[in-house]
């Protein structure tokens, strides 16, 4: 079938951005990303775009397809396609390296003063670790209107992270203020964006109770 | 990050969860608000300039297309309450999981108390 | 003077070089032309291998066994240290036991053999059928977050990496690389990189890397379908107790269960289609261990090419060696240039202390090794 992708570039000293189109005839089940990547080997070969696992495993691709974002291993072209066009965008709120690539430090900048753990305990027949859902994609900052507009903002997935991982039951003190958890004005796209239901937005409030509540503590 | 940017975050709404789009209707409500205020302000303030521009002022704005605007300053003002309301419980972590019903509440409240409004107001001018 | 060491490959073989040749003092840049872990090594299925999966040659199941205690000690944030089963389903299952136990043991590697209500209270979605399960250290990761890790650690210690630079050419000069030539994704400019040494670890594109001097490399890319279902099934990884095969593995990362994987042997890794019968297959296989998977969807079907070495002709992968080989291109006339291929995830710390060896004998650095010992900083601090 075919589609016409329109992938919006940017080379390094570039004053603007521009918007190129690709046809290509594929099978509308091919996922978003193999797409872009038939595309880089075979008509563009300096478009940059990030991935790594192809199954929606490690956050590596997250993008915005058709104004909506989301993981573009596991998004099917055909489901997302109007009238055959699909428009690729990088991820908002983040400094664009090129084309679909963003840097992402300043969400992982936020780690050291959180210090999240990468483990959430699993109560089972015998205990058992696991590592916390979170695939660290970013696509939550992309969608919070707060942290587009806010820089200082810890941000969803790292406050869900920090509560979810945290051995002792308590918080970093920086969860606990305006740059924390009452920076959210609760529109909930982080968790309505998430592709893996992580519920950011869900932990975000549940904090914020717990804490009027006096149910919580703060390192 | 210039005004664009932060009008295009905060008003971004298409394939967007209805929170989001109540945020932004909340947001924008606001700020008409707030803009009205300052109008307001100003056009109470003419009263120092004597009675005449006074009066003028206040015809303006009881005259029947200011009926319209009236109606548009009280969807402003039920939109951003009654949603204000609605954020207050959700942002206390209370009925999280059932915010989309307490949600569609209020924006049906939101409508009875607008179409309320909008009879007293056609009545009384 | 430091010497400058160029490593090609942004994959986890290329990151652990960087790491190691960083740490002994090196001046290092890392060159990708895709972001990292783009290659194979992103797509891996993400086992931790305890070893037992190869007991049949004894050394190469020690050496697996002994890289999985280095990297719990020095990344335990990593995995997901929960072990794995090898769960018997049939006869033949049930033969191969004994040989399996005697060599695993051979190897030094603790496994313990459970009962089949203990495993199935352990992991009430295996096989209610099964005839007997055994417990060994196996464990799991997320593959790009340990490529990352390396990366940080490399950075730590001064590296310069680059993702989206793709080498395009090599100025060789009196037999030796004099610059590498390079294409800037980012700036759609291309430069010269100087370097005392350069590292070809692109793994199953090693070949078409080392074409573009004029050499060869012998690996035979080999891809492998994996198939990832819409939910996670279990906790430790699920092995069919045989020889190994196609899809009897099913690991389970974050909110999925994968099966894997097949095998067969192609010419380009860059022009790799999914056979249908290969996802069915997978499916099939995974029922066998685990009869809920039928019940569960498809959510992502993928393949990348491991980096077999081979110097036969061969139609499946499987009879190729897995243990690493450095490809010394002096041989060939170049001094200063070695390429290396084959190899498992699990030793990829292992296959760069080996390169780092290799390649500081040859640019006079005395440091040695150290990454067994050191604590990796976290994947997050690529990024700051």
């Amino acid at each position: 079938m075919k589609y016409r992708v329109i992938i919006r570039k940017y080379k390094t000293e570039w004053r603007e951005p521009k918007y190129v189109s690709y046809e290509v005839d594929v099978d509308p089940e091919m996922s978003v990303l193999d797409v872009v990547e038939k595309i880089s080997l075979e008509k563009d070969r300096t478009l940059a775009f990030e991935h790594a696992c192809h199954h929606g495993a490690c956050g590596a691709c997250g993008m915005i397809i058709n104004g909506v974002e989301r993981l573009a291993c596991i998004t099917k072209i055909g489901e997302v396609a109007r009238n055959g066009i699909v428009v690729l965008e990088p991820l908002r709120g983040f400094k664009v390296i090129s084309d679909l690539a963003v840097n992402k430090s300043r969400m992982f900048k936020q780690y050291a003063l959180v210090k999240p753990g990468t483990h959430e305990k699993v109560v089972g027949t015998v205990e058992v670790e696991k590592l916390l859902d979170c695939l660290e994609c970013g696509i939550c900052y992309s969608a919070c209107p707060i942290a587009n507009t806010f820089e200082g903002y810890v941000g969803p997935s790292v406050i869900a992270m920090s509560y979810k991982s945290s051995s002792n039951g308590k918080v970093p003190a920086i969860i606990d203020s305006r740059r924390g958890v009452w920076a959210c004005h609760g529109s909930f796209e982080c968790s309505a964006r998430c592709p893996v239901d992580f519920k950011p937005g869900e932990t975000i409030m549940k904090i914020r109770k717990e804490l009027l509540f006096g149910k919580l503590q703060v390192v | 990050m210039n005004i664009g940017y932060v009008l295009r975050s905060w008003f971004k709404l298409r394939g967007r969860s209805p929170e989001q789009v109540s945020f932004a209707a909340r947001r924008l409500a606001g700020i008409i608000m707030a803009l009205y205020f300052l109008a307001h302000v100003i056009d109470i303030s003419t009263v120092v300039l004597g009675k005449d521009v006074y009066n003028s002022f206040i015809g303006v704005f009881t005259s029947p297309p200011a009926i319209l605007v009236d109606l548009f300053l009280w969807a402003s003002l039920v939109i951003h309450g009654v949603l204000g309301l609605y954020s207050l419980i959700v942002e206390m972590g209370i009925m999280v999981e059932k915010r989309k019903t307490l949600l569609a509440i209020s924006w049906v409240t939101i409508v009875l108390l607008f179409l309320m409004g909008t009879w007293v107001i056609m009545n009384v001018f | 003077m430091t010497k400058h060491v160029v490593v090609i490959g942004g994959g986890v073989t290329g990151a652990a070089i960087a790491y190691d040749l960083a740490q002994r003092g090196t001046k290092v840049t890392l060159l990708e032309r895709g972001s990292i872990g783009s290659g194979t090594s992103g797509r891996t299925h993400g086992l931790l291998h305890s070893g037992c999966r190869y007991v049949a040659d004894v050394d190469v199941a020690r050496e697996c066994y002994l890289e999985n205690v280095t990297l719990r000690k020095i990344a335990p944030f990593l995995f997901e240290k929960n072990g794995g089963l090898f769960v018997a389903i049939d006869e033949s299952d049930l033969k191969y036991k004994d040989f399996f136990v005697k060599k695993c043991e051979e190897a030094g590697i603790p496994v313990r053999e459970l009962d089949r209500n203990e495993a199935l209270r352990l992991e009430p979605n295996l096989n209610p059928g099964l005839k007997a399960a055994v417990l060994v250290p196996d464990g799991t990761f997320d593959p790009l977050k340990v490529i990352l890790s390396f990366l940080a650690s490399a950075k730590l210690h001064g590296a310069d990496i680059r993702p989206f630079n793709e080498v395009v050419g090599f100025r060789i000069e009196s037999g030796a690389i004099k610059a590498v030539r390079v294409l800037d994704k980012t700036s759609e400019r291309e430069y010269d990189l100087e370097a005392d040494y350069v590292v070809n670890a692109t793994g199953a594109w090693a070949n078409k890397v080392a074409r573009l001097a004029g050499l060869s490399v012998p690996v035979k890319p080999s891809p492998g379908v994996m198939v990832a279902l819409n939910a996670r099934i279990g906790h430790r990884v699920f092995n069919r107790l045989n020889k190994p095969g196609d899809g009897d593995i099913i690991i389970h990362q974050r909110g999925t269960s994968v099966i894997g994987t097949t095998s067969w042997v192609v010419e380009d890794p860059d022009k790799v289609t999914i056979p249908r019968e290969h996802v069915e297959l997978m499916l099939k296989r995974g029922t066998e261990l685990a009869p809920i998977v039928s019940k569960l969807k498809v959510k992502a079907t993928y393949v990348s090419s491991r980096p077999l070495v081979g110097s036969v002709q061969a139609s499946t992968g499987r009879e190729i060696s897995r243990s690493f080989a450095i490809i010394d291109h002096a041989r060939d006339g170049v001094e200063n240039f070695a390429s290396i291929i084959g190899g498992k995830f699990t030793t990829a710390r292992l296959m760069a202390e080996k390169m780092a060896d290799f390649i500081a004998e040859r640019i006079g650095i005395t440091q040695p090794c150290r990454t067994a010992d050191t604590p990796l900083a976290p994947y997050w601090s690529y990024f700051t």
